[in-house]
């Protein structure tokens, strides 16, 4: 009897001290989660009641239900913008993944000029706006770009790249490597936080360069790598600005990015209603995609810390 | 004697490799930047030259002058760097308390709630311009910096968020520990562990934001609506016109728009190269 | 004093950002307690050089109209993203531009404009100017039958010659009655392939508008542009428009390919002396004027089996939902009047009025084409759908461009892809 009386106050006391860890974890997360309430759930939600209306954003909505999602579903456009971004995003992730890695991992080290090297390769994330679309545009000219003149010099002849219904989306994934110092910069400070004993365990073991990469490198930056990852899927499905002002979707459609239809839809096509709708649309498969590597995390991402539940 | 020399000569061999391969990839990058110096060295007739000229004759350096006499350049930069700042340190702030509060602090919801805030970043911010634009019409805030600075003390992109957590998720717990045993609280231990442990992360989310807020051309178009109160990356294409766009004086002015956050880049080298971080317990 | 240091260089810092956030709110923008004066919010766009005389125009309006007070929300680029977002948002202004054929059709079929019709009868003074107007110029501003705008820029195509390059050759300068059978014999002798590696280093003749050619040789991309039923380009007359486009890169190879073009527009040719005749907008006069390395001149556009000009011209509009519609349309009245035209043709970006005015600078070599080609102006039809109709129509063109297909194909194809849009109304 006095042994449950015991067991009911330390289970009080376990209970308050929970509630007060709970209330201490909203507390430290408040400020988004004011933010959330405040500037983004009415907005979102809005979002999807505009997605079952018909809207030119002039006269007032008119409530279709589901007709927008079932429109989707015939609308041969929205298949191409799928699978012209789907391509995008199955090329430019892996890419810029392992170049930003390796990248980052060359320019780990103490060697001089180090600062130098991170500043260049980081710069094409500095320069803005649509300057960069249209150099774009010159570098990749088929007959007076800088591209073509040197795989020329190579003896390659060039294609029409963002002539071409074949070259153009390539085209425009090279422009997506172009900035990947700003993936590089997060995985160089993520290794900055890898501790140097277990480098050295390694070289005690006589290990090689390539023994530190795959034995401690990859394995502690796998956070990190995680953090890119689905950084990269979230982005790449959304890219459209670069091929709004190079290519408008051309050749041909070859590179109707699906935002890029979207935008036409809102503000060109007075149709804000089904633009919504294919927003909602990719937000389901962004998530899907999302939730798939969230859940494989546990076999291959690797913390220094678990905070296990409980 | 001779395992010390080959070791060496691997190291050195190891050494020019990298270098080899650093500036194969820093000669392919800089190829677009030196083509848009290039361009805006260049007299507005000689800009569309066939064949191209790498070196422009005459060369203008006066273009640079001309870019910042041809728009309200130092009123532009003031407005941004105000926004910016005043952006970047709250969402520092509110990116690290945040991610925090997900990396190390258990509650119930926490993992949904974490996929909600990863969520806000896969609708595409299009369909909400309406719905938010009306949203701070409400409040009164058209027409002033405050859609732009505001929602960045309140979390900011989840982007911030998401990257802290991570970092904080990767450091290890026996520091904590050891200092909630000395009695510290939760907050001493956020603000004087894992804050020092994370200033490459936090330099890195400043840096990445300040970027961000440097050159946002949708924020400002859509909420400002006064001349004297644009950003720079509106005055940037204050050079297109209907018809005709001075390229050269275009590209001299994206040139020194982005001067400021190489700068800043430039100089946080430094902390990059801290070294390896203390991590004291183990071993 | 480390600590002190520190938090002296705090508070210095903080003291900084205060007075940058003070600056910053500083402007903003106090009630309107400006008495009993009228407020009217302005949207526009434009590059640097058109800022100042835009500026002038205003200032003139209001010193003209002291109780009226405009406010000019400038936008660099995503004109209608702006636009859409405030109308949408309860905050449109009271008058802004549109192009007549891109976005004004659409924006009047929605009801987001005013109608202008009862003013302008009200108006008397107007009424007795009405007539002045270029008549293209004053019906760009109308939409099925309803009068919604006044331009206040009016800019048909004209055809340059270069003077140099026709001397060159020994041939004398097109004239008004030029036929484009006479372009063409013309052209061949003036283009040129001086470095002898297969592209052409001078072209002969180039054409911005696509249309034009359509039109010129009798042919219309409606059957009725009041009320379309179908697209009439897949008939011989556009075909043969359209042909004629590729024929000038393909076969009589006398103007700049589609990739030659995307680094190097027509306009630029011509400005760098290596195209010796274009079909382009007066809107490059001005430019043009500061050639130093040859001369110049403009003439009427080439007579296929009709004379026509592609014309373009600038509306100022009114939202439907404005307070102020009659000082709206002073405003709009006098961006289209005699004192607004004056400005903006002493400012050079201007060359043809809108209406007949006496005091215009006398008519050179280098501007008469455009006053010529402006009796023979027409302009796209009013398009509610313009957007969609264009998405269907350009890419198509690009392959007649690239010579991937023959007209009569791009022809069927883009008069399939209009069909569909018209019919989904």
């Amino acid at each position: 009897m006095v042994s449950k009386l015991i067991d009911g106050v330390q289970g009080k006391a376990r209970r308050r001290q929970r509630l007060f860890k709970s209330l201490e974890g909203y507390l430290y997360i408040s400020p988004w989660l004011i933010g959330f309430l405040v500037f983004t759930a009415i907005p979102l939600l809005s979002s999807i009641w505009i997605s079952m209306t018909e809207w030119n954003l002039f006269s007032s909505p008119t409530f279709v239900g589901t007709d927008n999602y079932t429109k989707l579903w015939s609308d041969p456009l929205f298949w191409q913008a799928l699978k012209v971004t789907g391509k995008y995003v199955l090329a430019s992730v892996p890419l810029r993944l392992v170049i930003g890695f390796s990248i980052a991992v060359l320019l780990n080290n103490k060697l001089p000029g180090m600062g130098f090297f991170r500043t260049i390769f980081y710069l094409p994330n500095v320069t803005s706006g649509v300057a960069v679309s249209l150099l774009w545009l010159w570098i990749f000219n088929p007959e007076f770009g800088v591209l073509n003149a040197i795989l020329a010099k190579v003896g390659i002849a060039g294609p029409a790249w963002l002539l071409s219904e074949t070259w153009a989306l390539p085209a425009i994934v090279i422009t997506s490597l172009w900035t990947v110092g700003g993936s590089m910069i997060i995985y160089l400070a993520g290794l900055q936080g890898i501790p140097s004993q277990l480098y050295e365990a390694v070289d005690i073991d006589g290990g090689s360069w390539f023994s530190k990469l795959t034995n401690v490198t990859i394995p502690m930056m796998t956070p990190i790598i995680f953090y890119n990852l689905i950084m990269g899927i979230i982005n790449s499905f959304q890219v459209f600005t670069d091929a709004y002002i190079m290519t408008n979707g051309g050749p041909h459609n070859a590179t109707l990015f699906y935002v890029l239809y979207l935008y036409k839809n809102a503000f060109q096509y007075f149709e804000m209603g089904y633009a919504s709708a294919l927003a909602w649309v990719l937000f389901l498969l962004i998530l899907a995609f999302t939730i798939l590597v969230f859940k494989s995390s546990s076999l291959w991402v690797y913390y220094e810390s678990e905070v296990k539940k409980g | 004697m001779q395992y010390v020399t080959s070791k060496k000569r691997q190291e050195k061999l190891g050494n020019i490799a990298v270098y080899a391969i650093l500036l194969l990839g820093a000669f392919i990058i800089m190829l677009p930047v030196a083509w848009m110096f290039s361009t805006a060295l260049k007299d507005s007739g000689s800009v569309f030259l066939f064949p191209p000229d790498w070196i422009p004759n005459p060369v203008r350096w006066d273009n640079f002058g001309k870019a910042i006499a041809a728009i309200p350049f130092w009123q532009f930069l003031q407005n941004t760097l105000t926004i910016t700042l005043f952006a970047v340190i709250g969402q520092v702030c509110s990116a690290a308390l945040v991610g925090f509060g997900f990396a190390r602090l258990d509650f119930p919801g926490r993992n949904i709630l974490f996929l909600l805030v990863l969520s806000t970043m896969m609708l595409p911010g299009i369909v909400t311009t309406v719905p938010v634009f009306m949203m701070f019409k409400s409040l009164g805030w058209i027409n002033t910096f405050l859609p732009l600075i505001v929602p960045s003390y309140f979390g900011g992109r989840a982007y911030y968020i998401f990257v802290m957590r991570q970092f904080f998720m990767s450091t290890p717990l026996e520091l904590d520990e050891a200092a909630r045993i000395d009695g510290c609280g939760t907050f001493k231990i956020f603000l004087h562990i894992l804050v020092p442990l994370a200033k490459p992360a936090l330099l890195t989310v400043g840096i990445l934001n300040f970027m961000n807020h440097w050159s946002d051309f949708m924020g400002p178009l859509i909420y400002l609506n006064d001349t004297a109160k644009y950003t720079l990356s509106l005055g940037l294409n204050l050079f297109r016109g209907m018809y005709q766009t001075d390229w050269n004086l275009l590209m001299a002015a994206t040139i020194l728009v982005m001067i400021p956050s190489v700068i800043l880049f430039f100089l946080a080298q430094k902390q990059f190269v801290q070294g390896i971080v203390v991590s004291g317990v183990k071993g | 004093m480390r600590k002190v240091r520190a938090l002296f260089g705090g508070g210095l810092v903080l003291v900084i950002i205060l007075a940058l956030l003070v600056a910053g709110c500083g402007t903003k923008q106090t009630a309107s307690n400006s008495g009993d004066k009228v407020k009217l919010t302005f949207l526009c766009w434009g590059s640097t050089a058109n800022m100042e005389i835009r500026k002038d125009v205003v200032a003139e309006f209001e010193r003209t109209h002291p109780h009226i007070e405009i406010e000019t929300i400038h936008v660099p680029l995503n004109y209608e993203e702006k636009l859409q977002t405030m109308i949408a948002g309860g905050s449109a202004p009271d008058v802004f531009w549109l192009s007549p054929t891109n976005q004004m059709p659409g924006f009047a079929e929605k009801g987001v404009l005013l109608e202008l019709d009862s003013l302008m009868e009200q108006d008397a003074q107007f009424q007795q100017e009405k007539d002045n107007y270029y008549e293209m110029a004053y019906n760009s501003g109308s939409y099925k039958g309803k009068q919604f705008g006044l331009p206040w820029i009016y800019n048909p195509e004209t055809l340059y010659y270069n003077k140099q390059i026709f001397a060159s050759a020994g041939l004398s300068v097109p004239d008004a009655d030029f036929t484009l059978d006479d372009v063409i014999e013309v052209a061949k002798k003036l283009a040129k392939d001086t470095t002898g590696d297969g592209r052409l280093d001078q072209y002969g003749f180039a054409a911005n508008e696509w249309i034009g050619f359509v039109w010129r040789f009798g042919g219309s991309l409606l059957d009725n542009n009041d009320s379309p039923t179908k697209c009439t380009l897949d008939q011989p007359e556009a075909i043969a428009g359209l042909q004629f486009l590729q024929d000038l890169v393909y076969k009589h190879n006398v103007s700049p390919s589609l990739a030659t073009n995307k680094a190097l527009p027509n306009e630029e040719l011509f400005l760098t002396g290596k195209l010796g005749m274009m079909a382009g907008s007066g809107y490059f006069i001005p430019k043009y004027k500061t050639i130093k390395a040859f001369d110049w001149g403009t003439t009427n556009m080439p007579a296929g089996k009709t004379k026509v000009s592609v014309a373009a011209s600038t509306l100022t509009v009114a939202s439907a939902t404005t307070k102020h519609p009659q000082e709206a349309w002073e405003f709009i009245k006098f961006y289209g009047g005699k004192t607004a035209q004056q400005i903006c043709i002493d400012a050079g970006i201007a060359t043809v009025p809108v209406l007949s005015m006496a005091s215009i600078p006398e008519i050179t070599e280098h501007t008469q084409g455009v006053f010529q080609a402006a009796e023979v102006g027409r302009m796209m039809p009013a398009l509610a759908n313009y957007a969609r109709i264009m998405d269907k129509i350009l890419p198509k063109l690009d392959y007649l461009y690239m010579n991937r297909y023959d007209a009569t194909k791009v022809a069927q194809d883009m008069t399939k892809g209009v069909n569909e849009v018209l019919n989904q109304k």
